[in-house]
């Protein structure tokens, strides 16, 4: 069975809880339906990804269909969770937009040549980031084709 | 029968046994030829021995010099050197001692030594005789004394006996900034003639080998400092992305719970207190333009250049059009004349254009909408050198703050006349600075402002800048 767009999970690494809660709200005022799921670190981004550590229940962390990743995170890093998910073949389709703080110029070379579909700093206004809520949900569940995936 | 020389000196004597007794004049005369004649060959062996001496000198003279530059340690040079003299003059032993801290002649582990198979043992002797205390002493009393080449004479009476019998010896101090550094000292077993011509050579090689430590001290000096100004710079851009990060972090959450509570809350909020949080709010903005100001400007680093011939026309050319709004926006007319190429980092010189040219509009004088012209000229000493002028009909700059604009977050106006950090001129300012040029203001208040850049014709002096 393949699964729409709209239920597929949107799957957010950051370490900053306020980060957390602002893209919850967000996301709900952008009115899109998607859940969005969180881990705070890239150690447990991948663990997430493979079913590994806490995540041994597939039913757990459905594969989610937009992966939400900051740079800068403790234990393992953004850059590095990124690299790791893009050298992986089961996982290297999974589009990953990093939504970070980092303005610097080599963050953002850096991240597109790692495989990154998109660099977005974060919205310094709760309605900047509703907007960027709204037209990421627009352009990945709506305007974009996702790689189909069967869902067993 | 004497010998002698073209310039009279003695060479020898001809005794000529005659079995016949016979005096004549012919045979006087005979005897006379032949004498001059082996005087002659004798006189041009002389020479070309001489000569064979003077050219191994030479070439002595030329390994040292080569010895002296071309050695990558101080330790490596006085090595070649005392190899180099040993093998000239074919004397066995060489050594090297060095005026330690405390003002002493220490003997170092470098050793020119024969080939001989009891090396191992003629060393263990050597040290022991050159470290005497006898021979340090006069040896030490002596170097100060002569600070040129000299012979040490009466070794005999000085320190154990060796393997090697020490017979002859002579020691050349190396001067370094009008100072003994260090001595080599050279030793025979076979009782050598003080050899003036090799001394007085030896005494120039010195000097040179003195001015080769020297400026090899100098190099390395030089690289630590580099070095030391590398990692502080370093440490620096280091400070920057942790303040870039971390301070706009917490400074990010202000302003979005801030902005939260603006919605949220707007409704219960009495009219001051929506008032004092607007207030907050603005506060918060204005020290995250400056944090992000600051970040730009300490973005603009040597180390981040890439120079290379750039066309000015085409440059500023894209610089206007990104300054299309504010040009729409207050009516503003940019002229550029003819431009030439220049030598620079594009994204730089872009920064400093725009900011030049973004400020003649910006500062407008309120009767009049902005006219901004950039126009460019050789410097007229001819080094090839190029000035960049941006002139603007706006408001002006007292003559008084002509220095001050250029410094960080600098500003002449109050907030609500002319928005801004005051970091455009001082980032305009380094980045001038950083291609090797220069940067000036000319005004007269109330007519308009010429800004002037100068950039240097050559990319060396871009380099020496940086």
């Amino acid at each position: 069975m393949t699964s729409s767009p709209h239920e597929l999970d949107i799957l957010m690494a950051d370490d900053d809880e306020d980060d957390r809660q602002f893209a919850q709200q967000a996301l709900k005022e952008s009115r899109l339906s998607n859940r969005l799921v969180f881990v705070s670190d890239g150690r447990e981004l991948l663990d997430y990804l493979r079913h590994e550590g806490d995540y041994k229940d597939p039913d757990s962390a459905p594969r989610p269909g937009l992966i939400l990743l900051d740079l800068n995170m403790p234990r393992m890093d953004g850059r590095e969770a990124l690299e790791q998910i893009k050298a992986d073949p089961e996982l290297r389709r999974i589009p990953i937009v990093v939504l970070t703080t980092s303005r610097s110029e080599e963050d953002i070379y850096r991240s597109y040549d790692l495989g990154a579909s998109s660099f977005i700093m974060k919205p310094v206004t709760f309605d900047g980031l509703v907007t960027a809520m709204k037209e990421i949900g627009a352009y990945w569940f709506q305007l974009v084709a996702l790689p189909p995936r069967d869902f067993t | 029968m004497p010998i002698l020389s073209t310039s009279e000196q003695d060479l020898g004597s001809l005794v000529a046994l005659l079995p016949d007794g016979d005096r004549s004049a012919d045979r006087q005369e005979a005897i006379e030829l032949a004498a001059y004649l082996i005087s002659l060959a004798l006189e041009r062996q002389r020479l070309a021995d001489r000569l064979e001496r003077r050219h191994e000198l030479g070439r002595l003279a030329k390994d040292l010099a080569v010895a002296a530059n071309e050695a990558s340690t101080i330790e490596d040079a006085m090595l070649t050197a005392v190899d180099a003299v040993c093998s000239a003059i074919d004397w066995p032993v060489g050594h090297v001692s060095l005026f330690d801290a405390a003002g002493d002649l220490v003997p170092t582990s470098i050793w020119h030594l024969p080939d001989a198979g009891h090396s191992d043992r003629l060393r263990h002797e050597l040290i022991a005789y050159v470290s005497s205390p006898e021979l340090r002493t006069r040896l030490s009393e002596m170097v100060v004394q002569r600070r040129s080449a000299f012979w040490l004479e009466d070794l005999r009476a000085i320190g154990e006996p060796t393997a090697l019998d020490v017979s002859s010896a002579f020691a050349l101090p190396v001067m370094v900034s009008n100072q003994v550094a260090a001595v080599l000292e050279f030793y025979s077993d076979r009782d050598e003639a003080r050899d003036d011509e090799l001394l007085e050579l030896l005494t120039d090689a010195g000097a040179q080998l003195g001015m080769a430590i020297e400026r090899k001290r100098a190099q390395d000096e030089l690289q630590r400092l580099n070095e030391r100004l590398e990692a502080s710079n370093r440490e620096l851009e280091e400070f920057a992305a942790i303040a870039s990060h971390d301070l706009q972090e917490p400074l990010r959450k202000i302003l979005m719970f801030g902005d939260r509570l603006e919605h949220d809350a707007s409704g219960q909020l009495s009219e001051s207190a929506s008032l004092y949080l607007e207030r907050m709010l603005d506060a918060t903005r204005r020290m995250r333009r400056l944090i992000n100001d600051l970040l730009a400007f300490s973005r603009v680093r040597p180390s981040a250049l890439t120079i290379k011939r750039l066309d000015l026309s085409a440059l500023i050319g894209s610089v206007i059009e990104d300054l299309e709004p504010q040009i729409q926006n207050h009516g503003a007319d940019v002229i550029v004349e003819q431009l030439p190429e220049i030598l620079g980092d594009e994204l730089q010189i872009r920064t400093l254009f725009q900011n030049l040219i973004g400020n003649g509009i910006k500062f407008h004088h309120p009767e009049r909408p902005p006219i901004v012209t950039v126009c460019a000229d050789r410097h007229p000493n001819d080094d090839g050198g190029i000035s960049v002028h941006v002139s603007d009909n706006g408001i002006g700059i007292e003559p008084e703050y002509f220095e001050r604009i250029f410094s960080l977050f600098e500003r002449l106006h109050g907030r609500q006349e002319f928005e801004g950090t005051g970091i455009g001129l001082a980032i305009c300012q380094r980045i001038a600075e950083h291609h090797g040029g220069t940067i000036r203001v000319a005004s007269e208040p109330g007519c308009g402002s010429t800004f002037t850049v100068r950039l240097p014709a050559s990319p060396e002096d871009i380099g020496e800048a940086a």
